[in-house]
């Protein structure tokens, strides 16, 4: 993914702007996301995981779509997939720092995005 | 843009793409090896003279068999029959059963798993459970048992002795399907497929198996009693929650607890 392409977060109170491969993943909590960035800064912005996903498919250019969303809960950047166990449920993002992420998804998710990047390597 | 459910996954900005089936000798290859790693490490647990003493091996292990070690537990996963399965054996560790969530953060929490069914109806736990020598229920129509006497599990098929001793001496008991006894695989009632569980036996090693895929009990008792597992029987299923402490202190959880005063784990420490 280009660089200089970024995630501009824009509410009545605040922007943030982020460069696309700076973001690792994004989770919802409730009404609020927590974006969770590659140096380990996790900040807490005030959009909905639905409407951050609108947001960065508008942002995004569609030949480098470089995000997926997993079930209803996270938005994970497909570079930092590190490790996929769907019989347990387990999602390991890395960082290019080589910081590790743990998370937990359904196993059905899982499965897919699994052989989402096993298609993606033919 | 539609919303999704926790089961499904969408490429931000792209069309989803569609799963595929292929990669068969990858898969093949995969469960060559894990079956081969599955018996050099069960294989060997079963001499030692206790669990005990069982220690879990590094040198065995593959990456692609995806074998966790850590001094507490061992977890495998391997596919028996297009059952796939992971087994998570405690190593040196004691059994007991407990109603309510064990704590993630006791750092001797070494695997939980829930045990007895509790009804939808009204919350009771089913069939016969005892915790510490006092009966918090009764009840016979399942056949299976577990009881547990100074951290060890016995488990098979009856039990009524086992459930007196308990009481006694102050022991745990709780009652579930039987699924295999004596290597055979035993004729089961319900019907339909789900993620399942079960408490096993093989040679002197006792684990916990859980499916990563739903199955029918038959699918799920044939794959064990083809494993090796000379009794089993089942366990909460479905989505319950099953907790493990990994390698280094990471707590891991599968599943979620059900919302009941009566949820009851099988809970094994050191």
């Amino acid at each position: 993914m280009d660089k200089d392409e970024h995630i501009v977060i824009s509410t009545s109170a605040e922007l943030l702007r982020v460069a696309a491969g700076e973001l690792v993943y994004a989770e919802a909590d409730g009404n609020y996301t927590t974006l969770v960035l590659s140096d380990g800064e996790r900040r807490v912005v005030t959009l909905q995981l639905g409407q951050l996903e609108r947001l960065i498919a508008s942002q995004m250019p569609q030949s480098a779509p470089g995000f997926v969303r997993i079930g209803k809960s996270l938005i994970v950047r497909i570079d930092s997939v590190r490790y996929i166990h769907p019989a347990r449920g387990v999602l390991e993002l890395a960082n290019p720092t080589g910081q590790k992420h743990e998370l937990q998804a359904s196993r059905e998710a899982l499965r897919l995005l699994k052989e989402m990047i096993e298609r993606s390597m033919k | 843009m539609k919303e999704l459910d926790d089961n499904e996954i969408r490429v931000i900005g792209a069309p989803s793409p569609q799963p595929s089936h292929g990669n068969w000798w990858v898969a093949v290859l995969v469960i060559l090896v894990a079956v081969i790693v599955l018996v050099l490490a069960l294989g060997k647990a079963s001499h030692e003279e206790s669990v005990a003493e069982t220690q879990p091996s590094t040198e065995e292990t593959s990456p692609m068999a995806s074998v966790e070690t850590s001094e507490s537990l061992t977890v495998v996963d391997t596919i028996i029959n297009d059952v796939p399965l992971t087994l998570y054996c405690p190593l040196d560790a004691n059994a007991s059963l407990q109603i309510g969530l064990p704590d993630a953060g006791d750092t001797a929490l070494v695997l939980a798993v829930m045990a007895a069914d509790v009804r939808a109806d009204n919350g009771g736990i089913v069939g016969d459970f005892v915790v510490n020598g006092r009966v918090l229920a009764r009840g016979e129509r399942k056949e299976g048992y577990c009881a547990i006497a100074n951290g060890v599990p016995t488990f098979g098929r009856g039990g009524e002795e086992a459930l007196e001793r308990v009481q006694k001496e102050g022991g745990d008991f709780f009652r579930q399907y039987a699924l295999v006894a004596d290597g055979e695989v035993l004729p089961l009632k319900p019907k339909g497929k789900n993620h399942r569980r079960a408490l096993c036996r093989l040679g002197h090693q006792i684990f916990v198996a859980a499916s990563g895929d739903r199955e029918s009990y038959h699918d799920f008792a044939t794959a064990l009693a083809d494993l090796g597992v000379k009794d089993a029987i089942a366990l909460v299923g479905s989505e319950s929650l099953l907790i493990y402490r990994a390698d280094g202190g990471l707590v891991h959880s599968v599943g979620a607890a059900i919302d009941s005063p009566n949820a009851n784990f099988l809970v094994w420490r050191r």
